[in-house]
């Protein structure tokens, strides 16, 4: 029920902007739509986020706190501060973060997943045709991003993705990977440089 | 903008560290950054924002179907409360695609949606109900989607066609040795009928089961086209904030203080500088009769850009499609119902300049 994926709709935030304002109308389309944008995107970072396969249905419970919280909470977005996109991905990391954090330290890796909840992951998510697509817009932004990031060197990549999908402060991120604290600031600033450079239009179209 | 900014400045800086502070604590607001200057407030959004990205970085996951119609038949049923978490997860058991409802409902005892909320001290039986009916199909018939109203009905059905099979496969044993080839054949066809009677009845109850969901498609669909329509007209409105060029005035309670020091608000102005639209947050609703009226500073005299409503908990908006010439900044204040022609009240929001985006 998302955009037609046929016709390239031209992704532009007041879009989604007006969808939030139909969010605060409390009208549900509003929301729905907003869901099929960007739900196997959200998706994917509360995965990320979780990690372990046992955490598949944590992760979908994650998706649904997130809408909740766009619901319930709508009034608290300020379109000066971020564009929607960004605010959705943050609700959904913050929501994840809290939810790994609430997980006693032992089930936090990847070894701890029983066999049934790991066949749910495998088998991923069944999907009648047509049902959940991002639209082209998202697509090609994905690609775009992930040619960039690919380009970047790893640590530098990895530096940024530590801060982002497991909430690491730098400093932290020193100590997991054992490498100077002022050696991490600069990938992490020296990467975001290059985001900042290689991604300029994905940015201004999103602010 | 983005090269107005260095990325060595400490400013920039201490918005990395934040941004890796940011999340994980529960009752925060996720992207509420501190007060700060026009610029790194700028700047601090450029940061979210290729934060942001990183997400694209990601392969896409589909949610089940489940999630989806679980969280807006809660929306459905429920306006303004939250949710327990414990409906929810009934819920998507029940949604749940057939081959595989185990992993969801288990989830219940385990997932509370903490944050959002609370957990009641007492479940009411019925959600409780709820989970344990979503939990028996697996043991009574595995193939079957958990039942609801008519589907149940049908459940029956096949379980009963399964029955039906069986019985017949132990009468078919004892005979076999006695049987001539044809009687052979013949309990042969019995039991390939029974089992293509429950195999019928299995499609029936898959069918009723799409039927139902078709509908449902149906009326989303409709509903959906409303929508679109509606946001085309919305787009329409506001489709030049997104245009390059255009300019955007933050406004802010005046340095000196102001009675409603929470109040936030943008004003996007199109790249003509004659479309504008302002959007207010935090305002206090007005006491009556009076009204919000938003002013234009030219050349340090206010001019009237209009007047709008405040109402708890949504954004007040007003647009229009004249700025008047040679406006060097904007101001909100509290005047009488239907304004004044000059501000007769302190300034509740203002901002001196446009930020350049």
């Amino acid at each position: 029920m998302a955009i037609d994926p046929s016709s390239s709709t031209p992704f532009s935030k007041s879009d989604d902007l007006a969808l939030v304002h139909g969010v605060l109308d409390r009208r549900q389309e509003a929301l729905a739509e907003l869901y099929d944008r960007y739900a196997p995107l959200l998706l994917a970072v509360s995965r990320r986020v979780l990690s372990a396969p046992a955490e598949a249905a944590g992760a979908e419970s994650v998706l649904q706190e997130t809408f909740f919280e766009v619901w319930n909470q709508a009034e608290r977005f300020d379109s000066g501060a971020s564009s929607v996109s960004a605010w959705l991905v943050l609700i959904a990391r913050d929501r994840a973060l809290a939810r790994l954090r609430r997980r006693p330290p032992a089930e936090r890796g990847p070894a701890a997943h029983s066999s049934r909840t790991a066949l749910l992951s495998e088998r991923g998510v069944e999907t009648l045709p047509g049902v959940h697509v991002e639209s082209r817009a998202v697509q090609e932004r994905r690609q775009r991003v992930q040619a960039v990031l690919e380009a970047l060197p790893a640590e530098q990549r990895q530096a940024l993705e530590m801060a982002f999908f497991e909430g690491l402060s730098l400093s932290e991120i020193a100590e997991r990977t054992r490498t100077p604290f002022d050696v991490v600031k600069a990938r992490a600033l020296s990467a975001m440089k290059t985001l900042r450079r290689d991604l300029r239009a994905e940015i201004r179209e999103l602010m | 903008m983005s090269d107005e900014y260095d990325l060595e400045d400490p400013a920039a800086l201490s918005v990395l560290e934040d941004l890796a502070h940011l999340g994980g604590q529960e009752d925060t607001a996720p992207v509420e950054p501190p007060p700060t200057d026009a610029a790194s407030e700028v700047l601090r959004r450029l940061y979210l924002e290729s934060l942001g990205l990183l997400a694209y970085g990601l392969q896409p996951v589909q949610p089940l179907l489940g999630t989806r119609a679980t969280l807006l038949a809660n929306l459905i049923g429920d306006e303004t409360q939250e949710v327990s978490p414990l409906m929810i997860s009934a819920a998507q058991a029940t949604f749940a695609p057939s081959p595989a409802p185990a992993p969801m409902a288990p989830m219940a005892p385990m997932a509370p949606m903490a944050p959002l909320a609370p957990a009641p001290p007492g479940v009411p039986p019925g959600r409780s109900e709820g989970a344990e009916r979503a939990e028996k199909p697996r043991t009574a018939s595995a193939a079957v989607p958990a039942g609801r109203g008519p589907e149940a009905a049908s459940s029956a059905g096949v379980a009963h066609g399964e029955s039906l099979a069986r019985s017949s496969t132990r009468r078919s044993r004892w005979p076999a040795a006695l049987a001539t080839l044809f009687g052979l054949a013949a309990v042969g066809l019995g039991v390939w009928a029974a089992m293509l009677l429950s195999e019928v009845a299995y499609r029936d109850a898959q069918i009723r089961e799409l039927g139902s969901l078709q509908l449902e498609v149906d009326r989303l669909r409709l509903e959906r086209d409303a929508a679109t329509a509606e946001l085309a007209a919305l787009e329409q409105r506001h489709s030049f904030v997104t245009t390059a060029g255009a300019t955007v005035y933050a406004l802010r309670p005046p340095a000196a203080g102001s009675s409603q020091p929470l109040a936030r608000g943008h004003l996007y102005l199109s790249p003509d500088r004659r479309r504008w639209q302002l959007e207010v947050r935090s305002l206090k609703p007005e006491p009556e009769p009076q009204d919000y009226q938003l002013w234009f500073i030219v050349d340090g005299l206010p001019l009237s850009g209009g007047v709008f409503d405040a109402k708890a908990g949504k954004p007040a908006l007003l647009a229009d499609d004249a700025m008047p010439a040679g406006t060097t900044a904007v101001a909100v204040t509290l005047e009488r119902k239907g304004g004044t022609a000059s501000p007769t009240s302190p300034i509740l929001l203002t901002a001196d300049s446009p930020l350049q985006l």
